[in-house]
């Protein structure tokens, strides 16, 4: 059991090293400093809470704009129906990020194991489950250490008036949960390595506790007679739905830190707890067999990883259509044949030369919220404006990983002969581009049904892209900077606080001119500024790039520079 | 020492091992032969039970996949994986801990002075070239003294220095009784080493010799190889070099290509 110890004691530790050694400090205190100036700027701007809050005892929720989840409730809303509103959330969103991560337990070899497990472990005389328990231990120590970042809930919940336990029933909620969704997946993965057939399931069974969720609230809304809103703040309200385990037990945590009720949430916090321990022991106890299939995946993403490395590509396992195109594309020269690439490619590879499958879920997802927002909202509702916000977030979260990597991890990408920041721009431009298209058809759809005036749906457009290309830039920048593989999260972290910070200037001019501007251009006016704004930044962290990018002692071009790949 | 028992490997309907048996002693090095495809590294791979297969592979009577057997057991990989956020030294101690070495420090010096690591024992796994990746894979491969140890390609990626290093180790391992199966391609690096090879093709064992008999048969290893996997018929052996061999079967144990006859004395070539 000690090799655990060591494993995670030193890997922490090296972890930070590495981070010290990269930008990550520097990045941090930027945080910290924008943070601070941030909270300073509003402490200092927006008027006390006892300024707007009447007597009576309610707290007026002023929710305005883009970040408002209840807007459709209605200007006063009672403290008792927040409470209710974030008590059926937290069910909801238990259920869901389980059902989630266990989706594809059966799948989840590579997942689990790194490769060095299977090399160093699986054929060390130690048992099967200890191995298991080694990376569950690692995996669990990342959740326990993400679950640090919901501190920074707590303004949020204070100011609404809600206790200081609050914020420990949100961390505590948080952390069981991914605690429970890693060891459910072991538990699964487990299963489907002794019975093969298992794994067809277990998509379903992961989501048997939402879908009976949402079976109960239509049950209570035909029955009830209540509204659809007051059905769903109501389902959880009958105390037996806290002692349901697991998905009853962890919200109850949440339900009980709103009201105030410690002794309740930290008897919840016990029975989840002792559900965690009973669950490893019910894994410990399983006959394992996992080995073939872990050292499969296992050695898939070795590959995998050896031809990123590589810049390679990794060979597919079904074969192509014969239809698609393979004639070659003639167009673009030098560093813009990178951005003409992608353009052929998605031309090649896309439904009807246009449709990708981001594409064709953005129009999916757009024509459900229209359907959603006509049958179940008042008809003054902000139909497009929610289908916007929620192209842009997808499209926000797209833009996460490095679409760059593509491009600048291939070996040419250094020697081919122009300016490291054309052939970045190009790349980089492709992708927003992308972006753009695929938004179209899902846009324009919600501007139709809810009758949009055409330049809002043309700024929002251009707003969601900016954000892309803002968010992009961020992204990239950050992944040549700290470039720490086993930080993946604390990376993540960083690049999230560095698009927030970035997306305030966007949400102070949307609501500067929506407070200031008394006209339906409000808005148009906000984006153009927003847009305005993030260009330029984005465009400034492209500008570094380069310098992160070219080894140090070469040039920021590809001629003549001479790398070292590593010592031999 | 180690017994492999009818192993059989199905992935679906192929057969990637098709009823493998051999048994190897102490004290002796066996060269694994085989073209690309021959289930080499399937055969290790389910003798260290990595693999689910039909069959049977034990050390000392004990199942390979029995904690107790595991612990006199070793594989090296043909391809190296470390952990990236673990250094050189960090991944000796790691696994000294796995095993429960007591001890260890010394050894780990030495191997890492055998093979030239100790100015690279600061850095990650993944700063290091793949040369040096191969021999930390060594390292790890080497550090709990197995007595029975599996090298799949060990000798690809290495300098000429770390080659002679690892070849002194294996003599001193052989030496010490321990019973080693190496699988590899470069046939003449075993040249001094090896004691007996077992040559696959197709998931089965084609030829199984010791040194000695192809001493007296006057081959090299490497035209063995040859003339077992280049698929010679009946007919070539029977006007070829190999004819005074296979009609030696008859007295001394052969059998010819195709036909399964295993003799307890003599050579097999299957």
């Amino acid at each position: 059991m000690r090799f655990i110890g060591y494993y995670a004691l030193h890997s922490f530790l090296n972890t930070i090293k590495k981070l010290f050694k990269s930008w990550f400090i520097i990045f941090m205190v930027a945080c910290m400093v924008m943070g601070g100036l941030i909270g300073f700027l509003v402490a200092t701007l927006v008027p006390d809470d006892d300024e707007i809050l009447p007597d009576d005892g309610t707290v007026i929720e002023e929710f305005q704009g883009i970040e408002n989840p209840v807007e459709e409730l209605g200007d006063n809303l009672s403290h008792e129906d927040v409470a209710r509103l974030l008590t059926t959330i937290g069910f909801l969103a238990v259920a869901v990020l389980i059902g989630l991560m266990t989706a594809n337990s059966g799948e989840s070899g590579g997942k689990i194991f790194q490769p060095a497990d299977v090399v160093l472990l699986f054929s060390s005389p130690v048992k099967p489950q200890l191995v298991l328990l080694f990376r569950t231990v690692s995996k669990l120590f990342t959740s326990v250490f993400i679950g640090i970042y919901m501190f920074y809930e707590m303004p949020l919940l204070l100011d609404n008036g809600f206790p200081g336990t609050s914020v420990v029933g949100l961390i505590f909620t948080f952390v069981l949960t991914l605690c429970y969704a890693q060891l459910f997946m072991i538990l699964f993965y487990v299963l489907a390595s002794r019975a093969p057939g298992f794994k067809s399931v277990i998509p379903y069974l992961a989501f048997v506790p939402l879908v009976l969720m949402l079976l109960s609230y239509g049950a209570k809304y035909l029955n009830g007679g209540a509204g659809y809103i007051e059905t769903a703040l109501g389902l959880f309200d009958m105390k037996w739905t806290e002692f349901i385990p697991v998905f009853g037990t962890v919200p109850a945590i949440w339900k009980e830190s709103l009201y105030g009720n410690t002794g309740s949430m930290l008897l919840f916090i016990g029975l989840s707890l002792i559900g965690l321990v009973l669950l490893a022991v019910i894994i410990w106890n399983l006959k394992c067999d996992f080995y073939e299939d872990a050292m499969t995946k296992s050695e898939e993403v070795a590959n995998m990883m050896a031809q990123a490395n590589e810049g390679g590509v990794i060979a597919r396992k079904k074969e192509r259509s014969e239809k698609i195109l393979r004639n070659g594309f003639n167009r673009g020269w030098g560093a813009n044949t990178f951005f003409f690439k992608d353009m052929y490619n998605r031309y090649r590879f896309a439904k009807l030369h246009y449709f990708t499958k981001t594409c064709i879920t953005y129009t999916v997802v757009s024509i459900l919220i229209c359907t959603a927002v006509i049958k179940l909202a008042s008809s003054d509702a902000p139909g497009f404006l929610i289908v916007a916000l929620v192209i842009g977030g997808m499209a926000f979260f797209r833009s996460l990983g490095n679409s760059l990597s593509e491009d600048a991890g291939k070996s040419f990408f250094i020697l081919i002969p122009e300016s490291t920041l054309k052939k970045l721009f190009y790349s980089l431009i492709s992708g927003t581009a992308n972006t753009l298209l695929d938004m179209i058809p899902a846009m324009v759809i919600a501007g139709i049904v809810f009758r949009e005036n055409i330049l809002i749906v043309l700024f929002s457009i251009i707003f969601i892209v900016s954000i892309d290309y803002y968010s992009t830039t961020v992204s990239s920048f950050l992944d040549v900077a700290v470039n720490v593989p086993s930080a993946k999260m604390v990376k993540t972290v960083i690049q999230i606080f560095f698009i927030y910070f970035g997306l305030l200037p966007d949400i102070a001019a949307i609501a500067i001119c929506a407070v200031m501007l008394d006209s339906a251009f409000a808005m148009v006016i906000g984006m153009a500024i927003a847009t305005g704004i993030n260009v330029p930044l984005g465009t400034a962290f492209l500008l570094l790039i380069p310098f992160f990018l070219a080894p140090k002692g070469g040039k920021k071009t590809g001629k003549n520079m001479v790398y070292s790949y590593g010592e031999n | 020492m180690l017994s492999v028992k009818n192993v059989t490997k199905k992935y679906g309907k192929l057969k990637a091992l098709d009823d493998v048996s051999f048994d190897l002693k102490e004290g002796t090095v066996t060269v694994l032969l085989g073209p690309n495809g021959a289930g080499k590294s399937t055969l290790m791979k389910s003798a260290i039970g990595y693999l689910k297969y039909e069959g049977e592979v034990t050390i000392n009577g004990l199942s390979t996949k029995n904690e107790a057997a595991r612990r006199v057991l070793g594989y090296i990989p043909e391809l190296p994986s470390l952990y990236g956020n673990l250094t050189v030294r960090e991944h000796m101690e790691f696994l000294a801990r796995v095993y429960k070495l007591k001890d260890y420090k010394d050894k780990i010096n030495s191997l890492f002075s055998d093979f030239e690591l100790a100015d690279k024992e600061k850095k990650f796994g993944d700063e290091l070239s793949k040369g040096m990746q191969q021999k930390l894979n060594l390292c790890l491969g080497l550090l709990p003294e197995p007595e029975v140890l599996m090298l799949d390609e060990p000798m690809i990626g290495l300098d000429p220095h770390a080659i002679r290093k690892l070849k002194e180790k294996m003599i001193d391992m052989k030496n010490s009784g321990a019973t080693l199966l190496v699988s590899t391609h470069i046939i003449d690096t075993m040249d001094e080493l090896w004691d007996r090879t077992i040559i696959m093709q197709g998931g089965k064992i084609k030829a199984d010799i010791t040194k000695e008999e192809l001493l007296q048969d006057g081959r090299t290893l490497e035209q063995l190889f040859f003339d077992v996997t280049e698929g010679l018929s009946s007919d070539d052996m029977q006007e070829g070099a190999l004819k005074e061999e296979t009609e030696k079967p008859e007295k001394k144990g052969f059998s010819l290509f195709g036909k399964k006859k295993k003799t307890e004395e003599g050579p097999v070539l299957r």
